[in-house]
């Protein structure tokens, strides 16, 4: 029976096992919303009862991961049995000579419905369908991939043919000659119904309307602005364009907020706790809190215990103060100050140390400035050779200060 | 805090109470002997105002009167601030403190107990100890203005302890630095303590800086190991690579040479059945070259043999027609050599004859020369004789009179003259007299020289002259000596003495009266040594050069014994020698010569014959011993070939057909084996070179290399599977997510150390300079009153800005040096430790009047520094109470200040 219709899912660059350092502290479970993405995809797969799914490159992050992800993964994919899965190897999991799919889950264990293409030889997933696959044999190479699909001679003239394959398509500024580059007109040029690639992380239907990139089923950090997608593809035949609909997938949500911090701490922390409470899942999400401004105070507590606040709520929270200019010194700490020459002595000291490392101290408040004076900012030799002994930074003072000042509230006040 | 009265009982020797009252507020001095209890008292006054009255234990028990159960009992009277306390401590079973103040009639309660102890402990700005007697760093003010006995005599009074640190800079009016301060310092210190460790400043190996640091390290680690393995994984993964094509490059390299091994086989069988056939056919030509061979040889024999009897044949007849004139030749020179040697012994005999006469004739001659030659050598020696005796004759006379040499004449001579001189001289400057007579007398006129006799006439007046003196002797009359006076006289007669007597002495050496004679005696000498000298030239003249007489006669007596003996041969005496006439010795001679020569001649004849008659005897031998042999040879042959014709039934022509019909059959074999060699490829050795090279190559490569390469791969897929099931990548992405979190966390843990190092850094740096700007007054002052003490301008005390003392510095010309306070006196660190104790006093005591006490400072101190010291007692008196204890009260005549005798101050 010659299938007129054919409905399958497209999806890529799962990258089983990848490293999340960025995120050194959840990167286990980053690595794990992976796996829990790639069954609920399966389950889209079985819902939506496709004839095959098609895993266009870089199932896992590397041949080497451990053999429990090789079996999460086929045991995954056996998940929407009886529907053939065909995989592609990609840049990240070539069929070089430690291919992870010479292992005993791909060999001995592997699920019936789950193909590996190993060769360049097509398959028919389904009759009346021809899947020309161009397995990856290496970590880069200066060939388009789509040069090697073998069209078979016997192939009946109604069969749909659909191309597999990973690489960068040659769009000027995107791609790199090694990067396994594939020729725009690729599928035009060989007559492809559609032509699922894998390689890019973000989902790309390009102009032809044939050549298509899932995208990731799991985004991959901050960088990235989507979801996790995959694409559910329709061809009824044999030259007639394909229906692509992005299903958007992913478990976890990487959400960056970007935070004026110039005004009344208060009001601040406020509006980022606002911010957040509109979050959907939160213990799901990843947030990296962008703060800029300058600090009215030099208490920081209350980002202290925004940041233990935002803790507790989400997956993970990074604030990034690179664009935050902090007051070291501020009113709390000459007013401790005022009328104890020895804490200004020190004061003025680190004041100096700051300025001798580049950075000096700005905003001090005036009453503190005035007791200072404008002595000179130059320190000693013997304290120089000191500071540069101990490898003291800029930051190290600005911690002295804040040290400096939590005690003396503790003994002065 | 000033004192007023002290009194204590029960404490160590005070088993009774003593009481000491009205102290002055100025300079109080307790004295008494040794074991009087003056330094006990100073414990009292430590136990009352620096410890706890309820502390028990060995070192308040140990406080008991010995052999007691009594228990210290203090009481003292004091003003603090303008407040006049009485304090009464009791301590083990009299455990009680009670602190009273004066309300100007009487005393009431202000405190007791603990509280007592505390109030109390306060003004001495002092802590007490956690068990036990509080230490001297504890006293507080005592610490820095009492100088005790015991250990901590000579230790320095230090703001170590914060309170009195405290206190000290209430007294200097400081106000930089405040007792929060010290709390803001002490928590940075706390928190420095506990990451840094005091002495080197690293981070303590417990700290969360250090913990962080292994904990980075470990991952570090890890990482790197996993990112090693990965990196071998790759490494082994392009091994493999390559291995795999090596692999598939051998395998194909070895189907390709069985390939070319399969064709070369049909060649290769196909030389080997040529080489086959070849093999046979050589060995074939070789029994048949050897029949044939053995036939040649055979026939070569034969004809060997005939040729060989032919020769021989002829060669004898050869030599036998040689040897016929040989023979001839040699009777012929027989003949000559028998006839010349008989002429030879006739001429022996002539010869013979004639030798004998001319020895005659010779002996003759030889006898009749020594003759002569012995009459003239006998001739020789009486003349020799005659002239030694001469000799000796003369020599024994002169012996007998020793004659002078000329130089001592010439002494004698220059003695004489010098004599005469001193004489003449010594008369003109001596005596003369005159003597004119009256009538005639005799007179004996003695001198030095002679006596003489005069007689003296009224016409006939006598002048006298003497060196020395004058004897005057008038017969009848008496005598008259006179002398003279003179020096120089004197002296000249001396001179004149010793010159007589070296002359007289030369002159009895040679045995003469007079110069004169001994002028004659030289004179004789010289004569006869000249005559001496004449008569040895004649003998060694007449003995001749090198001959002595004894040689001379010995010689003659052998002349005379070989001239006997030739007599004697000739049979004749020598008169008859002597007359015989001489006879011709040359005549006879040349007849002997030649007589000889022709004998040579003869003789060399004869050898020559001799000669040739040998050669030819050897000649003729030779011939007919070659002729003999060579008969015998050609025997021999023909013997030899009739047997070798015997196997041809002595047929020669049997033999020269069997000969060709070998040679045929061998040339037969020979034409097959040429064509089989022609037939065999050129380069067939080649092909077989090939093959075999080609069976070793495929053997290589089948069953080393490839079965090796195999090996390899398997351990590299090995590693590779090894690695898969690993999980490396895993493993590494893990431990860069691990190092992640470390790094981070170390980041934090030392910034955190590192503001706490900067803060504890600086504040100990400003507490020390605000601490040495405080102190330095007490340095100064404490340097001015040590410089008075000693007298030793260019001295300073070393004080640390806590006042802890370090030494004392030298300040010499160009340099200078700090010296430890060991290396001085006694004495010099007693004055050091007052001058201390003394500056602090006179800062401290601007605040209140202060309480010094001194346990016998001075012990050690000489005269000239006491009388220093006292007047700056003095002077610190007017604004401290100053309480001295020492044995020595005479010391302190030239202060004023109350006394306390101690011993009657006990009750």
């Amino acid at each position: 029976m010659v299938i007129t219709v054919v409905s399958f899912l497209h999806t890529a660059d799962w990258q089983i096992g990848m490293k999340a350092s960025q995120v050194p502290t959840v990167a286990e479970t980053v690595r794990k919303a992976r796996l829990t993405a790639a069954e609920q995809l399966m389950r889209i797969a079985s819902q939506r009862e496709v004839d095959f799914v098609l895993i266009a490159g870089d199932l896992f992050e590397n041949n080497l991961v451990h053999n429990e992800a090789a079996h999460r993964v086929t045991e995954a994919l056996s998940a929407c049995s009886p529907i053939p899965v065909y995989v592609l190897p990609g840049n990240h999991d070539p069929l070089t000579e430690d291919s992870i799919y010479n292992r005993s889950a791909f060999k001995d264990y592997l699920p019936p419905n789950v193909h590996i293409l190993r060769t360049f030889e097509p398959v028919a997933p389904v009759p009346g369908v021809m899947l020309l696959p161009a397995p990856v044999m290496s970590k880069e190479s200066f060939d388009d991939p789509t040069t090697q699909f073998r069209i078979p001679p016997e192939m009946g003239e109604d069969s749909i043919i659909i191309g597999i394959a990973h690489g960068s398509l040659r769009i000027p500024g995107k791609f790199q000659e090694n990067d396994f580059p594939i020729a725009l007109d690729a599928a035009k040029r060989l007559g492809l119904d559609y032509l699922a690639l894998g390689h890019w992380h973000s989902f790309y239907v390009h102009d032809d309307e044939r050549t298509v990139y899932a995208g990731t089923h799991e985004p991959t950090g901050f960088d990235e602005q989507r979801k996790g997608t995959v694409a559910h593809v329709t061809i009824e035949a044999r030259g007639s364009l394909p229906k692509i609909e992005r299903l958007d997938t992913g478990t976890l949500s990487w959400q960056t907020l970007k935070c004026d911090v110039s005004g009344d701490p208060a009001h601040v922390v406020s509006h980022i706790k606002h911010e957040v409470s509109k979050v959907e899942n939160p213990s799901s999400t990843l947030l990296r809190l962008e703060l800029k401004g300058h600090a009215q105070s030099d208490d920081l507590q209350w980002l202290e215990d925004l940041e233990d606040w935002l803790k507790i709520r989400l997956l993970y929270i990074e604030i990034d103060k690179t664009q935050f200019v902090t007051r070291p010194i501020g009113k709390r700490l000459s007013k401790l100050a005022a009328g104890n020459p020895f804490l200004q002595s020190i004061i003025s000291d680190l004041v100096d140390i700051a300025y001798a490392l580049g950075r000096p101290i700005e905003d001090l408040p005036e009453d503190l400035a005035n007791i200072l004076g404008s002595d000179s900012q130059i320190i000693d030799d013997r304290l120089q050779d000191d500071l540069d002994r101990w490898g003291i930074q800029s930051e190290d003072v600005e911690e002295a200060l804040r040290t400096l000042a939590s005690i003396a509230e503790e003994v002065l006040s | 805090m000033i004192l007023r009265s002290l009194t204590v009982s029960g404490l160590r020797c005070f088993r009774n109470p003593i009481e000491l009252k009205d102290f002055s507020e100025g300079i109080n001095i307790i004295y008494g002997p040794n074991e009087s209890g003056k330094s006990t008292l100073v414990t009292g006054l430590a136990l009352a105002f620096l410890n706890r009255h309820d502390m028990t234990g060995d070192a308040i028990e140990a406080f008991r009167p010995w052999g007691t159960s009594l228990s210290p009992l203090i009481r003292t009277e004091f003003m603090f601030g303008d407040k006049r306390y009485c304090l009464e401590k009791g301590f083990l079973d009299n455990a009680r403190s009670v602190l009273s103040e004066w309300d100007g009639i009487r005393y009431q309660r202000l405190d007791e107990g603990k509280a007592a102890d505390d109030k109390v402990r306060r003004m001495m700005q002092a802590e007490f100890s956690g068990r036990g007697l509080s230490k001297n760093t504890q006293w507080g003010l005592a610490h820095l203005l009492w100088m005790p006995q015991g250990t901590d005599r000579f230790s320095s009074p230090s703001l170590a302890e914060p309170g009195v640190e405290d206190y000290f800079r209430q007294a200097m009016g400081a106000t930089i630095f405040s007792k929060k301060d010290d709390k803001l310092l002490g928590l940075i210190s706390k928190r420095y303590a506990d990451i840094f460790t005091p002495k080197t400043g690293d981070f303590k190996a417990n700290s969360e800086v250090s913990l962080a640091k292994q904990k980075v390290a470990a991952a570090k680690d890890q990482l790197d190991r996993a990112l090693r393995d990965l990196e071998a994984i790759r490494e082994a993964e392009s091994d493999l690579l390559l291995h795999d094509s090596r692999l598939a490059e051998l395998e194909t390299r070895s189907a390709n040479l069985k390939q070319e091994r399969q064709n070369l086989t049909g060649q290769l069988e196909r030389i080997r059945d040529l080489k086959s056939e070849r093999d046979t056919m050589k060995a074939r030509l070789q029994t048949a070259t050897q029949a044939w061979e053995t036939v040649k040889k055979e026939w070569q024999q034969v004809s060997n043999l005939k040729k060989t009897i032919a020769d021989t044949r002829l060669e004898i007849a050869r030599k036998e027609k040689a040897v016929i004139p040989l023979k001839a030749d040699l009777d012929k020179v027989s003949k000559e050599l028998d006839s010349k040697r008989a002429i030879e012994k006739d001429l022996e005999k002539g010869i013979k004859e004639t030798n004998k006469d001319f020895q005659k004739a010779n002996d003759l001659e030889q006898a009749k020369n020594r003759l002569e030659s012995t009459r003239n050598l006998a001739a020789q020696v009486k003349s020799a004789q005659d002239l030694t005796k001469k000799i000796s004759d003369l020599e024994k006379e002169l012996s007998k009179q020793p004659c002078p040499g000329i130089t001592d004449v010439k002494s004698a001579e220059d003695s004489k003259s010098r004599i005469d001189a001193r004489e003449a001289e010594a008369r003109a400057q001596g005596l003369a007299i005159d003597v004119t007579a009256y009538t005639d007398f005799d007179m004996i006129v003695s001198t030095s020289e002679d006596e003489k006799t005069y007689t003296i006439r009224p016409s006939e007046p006598l002048s006298l002259v003497s060196a020395d003196r004058m004897t005057l002797d008038i017969r009848g009359l008496g005598r008259i000596e006179i002398k003279s006076g003179s020096t120089d006289v004197k002296r000249l007669l001396e001179q004149i003495s010793t010159e007589k007597r070296a002359l007289k002495e030369i002159l009895d050496r040679y045995g003469v009266e007079t110069l004169s004679d001994l002028k004659e005696r030289y004179n004789w000498g010289v004569r006869q040594d000249l005559q001496l000298n004449t008569l040895r030239d004649n003998l060694k003249t007449t003995l001749g050069s090198g001959n002595t007489l004894r040689l001379l006669e010995s010689q003659l007596q052998k002349e005379e014994t070989t001239l006997r003996e030739q007599c004697l041969r000739l049979g004749i005496s020598q008169e008859e020698l002597a007359e015989a006439e001489t006879p011709d010795v040359d005549l006879l001679k040349n007849r002997l010569d030649g007589l000889n020569k022709q004998r040579d001649d003869l003789g060399r004849e004869i050898l020559e014959l001799d000669k040739l008659e040998q050669s030819l005897s050897k000649q003729v031998a030779k011939l007919e011993q070659e002729i003999s042999n060579l008969r015998t040879s050609a025997e021999i042959s023909s013997g030899e070939l009739k047997r070798r014709l015997e196997s041809y039934d002595n047929n020669e022509e049997k033999l020269n057909s069997a000969l060709t019909e070998k040679e045929e059959g061998k040339n037969c074999i020979e034409k097959h084996l040429a064509e089989l060699e022609r037939q065999i490829p050129k380069n067939a050795a080649e092909i077989e070179r090939n093959a075999i090279r080609l069976e070793q190559k495929i053997k290589e490569i089948d069953e080393e290399t490839i079965p090796g390469l195999r090996d390899k791969r398997a351990v590299l897929r090995g590693k590779l599977d090894e690695a898969g099931n690993r999980g490396l990548y895993s493993e590494a992405v893990q431990c860069e997510e691990a190092l992640k979190i470390a790094e981070s966390n170390q980041a934090i843990a030392l910034r955190k150390a590192q503001g706490i190092r900067l803060l504890q850094y600086l504040g100990r740096t400003r507490k020390d300079q605000l601490l040495d700007s405080l102190t330095e007054p007490i340095r100064d002052e404490a340097t001015r009153i040590f410089r008075i003490i000693t007298g030793s301008p260019e001295r300073s005390l070393e004080l640390s800005s806590d006042l802890s003392l370090s030494g004392i510095k030298i300040d010499q010309e160009d340099s200078e040096t700090i010296g430890p306070i060991w290396d001085f006196s006694i004495g010099t660190q007693e004055q050091l430790m007052m001058s201390v104790r003394l500056a602090l006093g006179h800062f401290l005591g601007q605040v209140e009047r202060q309480l010094v006490v001194l346990d016998d400072p001075l012990v050690n101190t000489d005269p000239h520094r006491l009388e220093r010291i006292l007047d700056l007692l003095e002077a610190a008196s007017k604004t401290l109470q100053i309480i001295i204890l020492t044995c020595h009260i005479d010391r302190y005549e030239g202060i004023l200040g109350k006394r306390f005798n101690i011993t009657e101050a006990t009750l």
